[in-house]
């Protein structure tokens, strides 16, 4: 990637909810081509969204305003970055995109395909561009591209990806005293934001499938050069979490592949529990080409540290080097400049929510499942 | 205890090994002929040997194979699937809800039927269930296989021959609903550097699943176990190998 020409203009850039990450906002607050002008979300949401999108403004120091089409008429605004709950993702994109903004969109783009569709046509209608956030510049990631494009490993035939988030999700599954009411999704993950694992927050439960699945995905689609998933097999269980449990969504899941040019891949993951690894969690690629194979960790570069006295949940080992939200946000700019494509379009995240989905038919039938592309 | 007496047959490959752990072994000794012995360590050939005596096989199990012929399963005795199931028995790991496996060998040492036989039997054994549903698929030289266990428990397992000449492959990752543990030659190997270039090698374990296996026997010969339940495991991977992987 050619580096940010910082002769151009700022790019005016408001963040339309921040309820969910705030790294993203944060990426773009730290890039010295985006300029963020305020945050924005509907006024009918409830307090703790106001309160979430109010503290982070008084952070950064920009206004807060409860009327997006205002800010979006007001502000002299040129794109949005979008972090909501999963399931506002596609309906406020859709407002940007119709006021003529860029949108950085939070993943997973959608758990519905017709929100995807809905919001592709707003983009392609209003000649707007779209980036779906993603961890595929992460420095391991970015070796085993270049690995595949060296031609040292020859044609992919074969990846085989891990994901395993070693994170907690509330009582254990079976620990709750009988007779316990179910679990509420939205509260369970109200308080999970503390340690940010509240990748699932809003009112639909979602499972690990649904809410993590878009990054091993998007793996696969960048390494396979974005080969199309033409059928996939797989299981999905509620192993670890009451919480997934309760509201009939999966903690753990296996997925096999079958893409176009005959390439087979697969897909382990779960939430795991913070007990299960020392990290973030083990997440591993397997790939095999016609002239050679390579396994890759995804923690990669890390700097081991122990020590007395170390917090339980503290990672023992630090990820270093790691500029993947740097090198989104100067992708996204690089994308709004018109010189480069998006790292993962709204297409491509329609088709990974597509791959999901034929995922959870498949577990849910036992049998494989196709793949419905636009 | 009486020590066990084995003839080991010579149509075992890894013979001499099998004879250098069985001379570690307590309450085993190795005898020259199967008229002194009282059991066979062999490979192949069913029909040749003695019906009243247990036999340990390592090679195919013929379909008619009699309760007397053991399977050897040498898998579960690889040294990081035993401390694996240590954890599992010991609790440690919870209920496992996941096995995930990479088979990679290189080109020169070409996976059998019988290897992946093991293989799927290592999965069974780590989740301790009867496979309920199965799919197959592969790529050109890759062969994947997607098991499903009663309790819904899962697991994906791959097989690839075609590493450079001498390397090799293993990597099992177990997660259970209280932990997981990984065993995975990316973790295990040390780096050399010679003769301008690098290589990375785990240190060699290649046949330190043969005492372990043997001692099991051993001590089944002791508890007077037939065969019936190893057959039973070995008979229900090979199925799977056979439905999916003709």
């Amino acid at each position: 990637m050619n580096p940010t020409d910082r002769k151009k203009p700022l790019i005016r850039a408001a963040v339309l909810s921040v309820v969910k990450h705030d790294y993203l906002p944060r990426a773009f607050a730290a890039h010295p081509r985006f300029d963020l002008v305020l945050v924005t979300d509907d006024a009918d949401r409830p307090q703790w969204t106001h309160e979430r999108n109010e503290a982070f403004a008084k952070e950064i120091g920009i206004p807060y305003l409860t009327n997006p089409e205002q800010a979006f008429a007001e502000f002299e605004l040129d794109a949005v970055i979008v972090s909501p709950e999963a399931e506002r993702h596609c309906a406020l994109a859709v407002r940007a995109a119709e006021a003529g903004l860029h949108v950085v969109i939070d993943k997973p783009l959608s758990t519905r395909l017709d929100e995807c569709d809905r919001l592709i046509s707003a983009l392609e209608k209003n000649g707007v561009q779209c980036l779906v956030w993603n961890r595929n510049y992460l420095p391991a990631l970015v070796q085993a591209k270049e690995a595949l494009d060296s031609g040292d490993v020859g044609t992919l035939s074969s990846i085989h990806c891990d994901f395993y988030f070693a994170k907690d999700a509330g009582p254990p599954l079976g620990s709750m005293p009988e007779g316990s009411p179910p679990i509420d999704w939205l509260e369970r993950q109200l308080e999970a934001h503390a340690d940010g694992s509240d990748g699932g927050v809003g009112t639909e439960p979602m499972g690990e499938l649904q809410v993590e699945g878009i990054y091993p995905l998007a793996y696969i689609h960048l390494l396979t050069g974005g080969a199309k998933v033409r059928r996939v097999m797989a299981r999905t269980t509620s192993h670890f979490h009451q919480a997934h449990a309760d509201n009939h969504v999966d903690d753990l899941a296996t997925v096999t592949l079958e893409l176009e040019n005959g390439v087979v891949a697969t897909l382990c993951i779960g939430r795991i529990g913070a007990a299960a690894h020392p990290d973030i969690g083990e997440i591993k690629l397997h790939l095999i080409g016609d002239r050679g194979a390579a396994v890759i960790s995804e923690a990669r570069p890390e700097v081991a540290c122990y020590h007395r006295n170390q917090p339980a949940l503290q990672f023992k080992h630090e990820r270093v080097a790691d500029e993947n939200n740097y090198l989104l946000a100067e992708n996204f700019a690089l994308v709004i400049d018109g010189t480069e494509s998006p790292m993962l379009s709204a297409r491509d995240a329609r088709d990974i929510c597509a791959t999901v989905l034929a995922a959870l038919e498949s577990s849910r039938t036992g049998k494989p499942a196709e793949v419905h592309h636009l | 205890m009486t020590p066990l007496r084995i003839n080991v047959s010579s149509d075992v490959p890894q013979r001499e090994a099998l004879l250098a752990a069985a001379s570690r072994i307590h309450n085993l000794v190795v005898v020259d002929s199967e008229a002194e012995a009282d059991a066979i360590v062999a490979c192949g050939d069913l029909g040749k040997w003695p019906k009243d005596l247990p036999v340990l096989q390592l090679g195919e199990l013929s379909t008619n194979a009699p309760t007397n012929v053991y399977p050897a399963l040498p898998n579960r005795f690889d040294p990081h699937a035993q401390a694996i199931r240590r954890r599992l028995d010991a609790g440690d790991l919870g209920k496992p809800g996941l096995v995930r496996l990479h088979v990679w060998n290189p080109a020169s040492d070409t996976l059998n039927q019988r290897n992946k036989i093991d293989a799927i039997d290592l999965v069974q054994w780590l989740i301790g269930e009867d496979i309920e549903s199965s799919f197959g698929t592969q790529s050109q030289a890759n062969q994947v296989i997607h098991l499903g266990f009663v309790s819904g428990a899962m697991a994906l397992i791959d097989f690839y021959d075609h590493l450079p000449a001498d390397d090799r492959y293993r990597s099992l990752t177990v997660v259970g609903s209280d932990g997981a543990a990984y065993a995975d030659d990316h973790r295990d190997r040390n780096l050399f550097f010679a003769s301008g270039g690098m290589n990375a090698k785990p240190p060699a374990t290649g046949h330190a699943c043969l005492g372990p296996m043997l001692e099991d026997f051993a001590s089944r010969m002791n508890d007077r176990d037939d065969a019936t339940h190893a057959q039973r495991a070995y008979r229900a991977a090979e199925t799977i190998v056979k439905q999916l992987l003709p």
